[in-house]
């Protein structure tokens, strides 16, 4: 139940062996040094991918694929904003390639409306929901999205 | 941003969003598909205005509502921007984490 066919696409290569990278995504100590407070992370297929990104605002999906050292597949959405992105909707897919000295990571986040051809507001609110993280460095103040309960 | 955010925080003003999106509307129009009163509505339009979400044209003494796609295609930019800041954190943590190994 994806809203869009838009992707986001990364690369960026890291110094590291590829098992040292794929820890980052699948140890909860290692992952808090990059992103999010608190985790529950079942890495392999099924499992759940819930990240506390920032006072509560916890992002939701679940493992899709889990391939040790090389590939990791998992859904992504909101649980505790009403932003009306429920979570599993939209999908990430981290792949790990050796390169020279390291690891090359490719990062693609689908399941994105294109902006510009967005057929409804569902994929704006999309957006917004990650900028709820983007925002996570600062101080959020009072918290005016958990104000607005869900009517159905 | 914030006010963006805090604009959308709203099931009513997500609503109206929707309508707006794809076609022009005046505050009537907008208005007659809700049951809340009209400066109720007017309200919330204040409030998208305000964001940056929504942009009107004046016509006459009626004013017409949409989406501001500018908006729209800024809050992309961010969500790249965010990845770029969270992988460049990655690398630094497993970078380091590589050198303790190596050590």
């Amino acid at each position: 139940m994806t809203t869009g066919n838009g992707s986001i696409r990364r690369e960026v290569f890291i110094e590291a062996e590829r098992a040292t990278v794929f820890a980052f995504f699948t140890d909860p100590d290692k992952m808090s040094r990059w992103m999010g407070v608190s985790h529950e992370l079942e890495p392999h297929q099924g499992g759940i991918f819930l990240v506390d990104v920032h006072h509560g605002n916890v992002a939701k999906g679940e493992f899709r694929e889990v391939t040790p050292n090389s590939r990791l597949v998992y859904s992504w959405g909101w649980e505790s904003v009403d932003l009306g992105v429920p979570p599993g909707s939209s999908l990430i897919e981290v792949d790990l390639v050796p390169k020279d000295n390291g690891t090359l990571l490719t990062l693609t986040h689908s399941g994105l409306p294109e902006p510009a051809v967005a057929p409804h507001t569902e994929g704006w609110i999309h957006y917004m929901g990650r900028l709820v993280i983007a925002a996570g460095g600062g101080d959020p103040g009072p918290d005016p999205w958990t104000q607005d309960k869900p009517e159905e | 941003m914030d006010e963006a955010l805090r604009a959308l925080a709203d099931r009513t003003r997500r609503r109206i969003l929707s309508m707006v999106n794809e076609t022009e509307r005046t505050a009537g129009d907008i208005a007659a598909n809700f049951d809340i009163s009209r400066p109720a509505v007017s309200q919330h339009l204040k409030v998208l205005l305000d964001s940056g979400l929504v942009v009107v044209r004046a016509d006459g003494t009626r004013r017409h509502y949409r989406v501001n796609r500018g908006s729209m295609l800024a809050v992309r930019a961010l969500l790249e921007e965010y990845w770029d800041d969270r992988l460049a954190r990655l690398k630094r943590a497993a970078e380091a984490e590589q050198r303790a190994k190596g050590a």
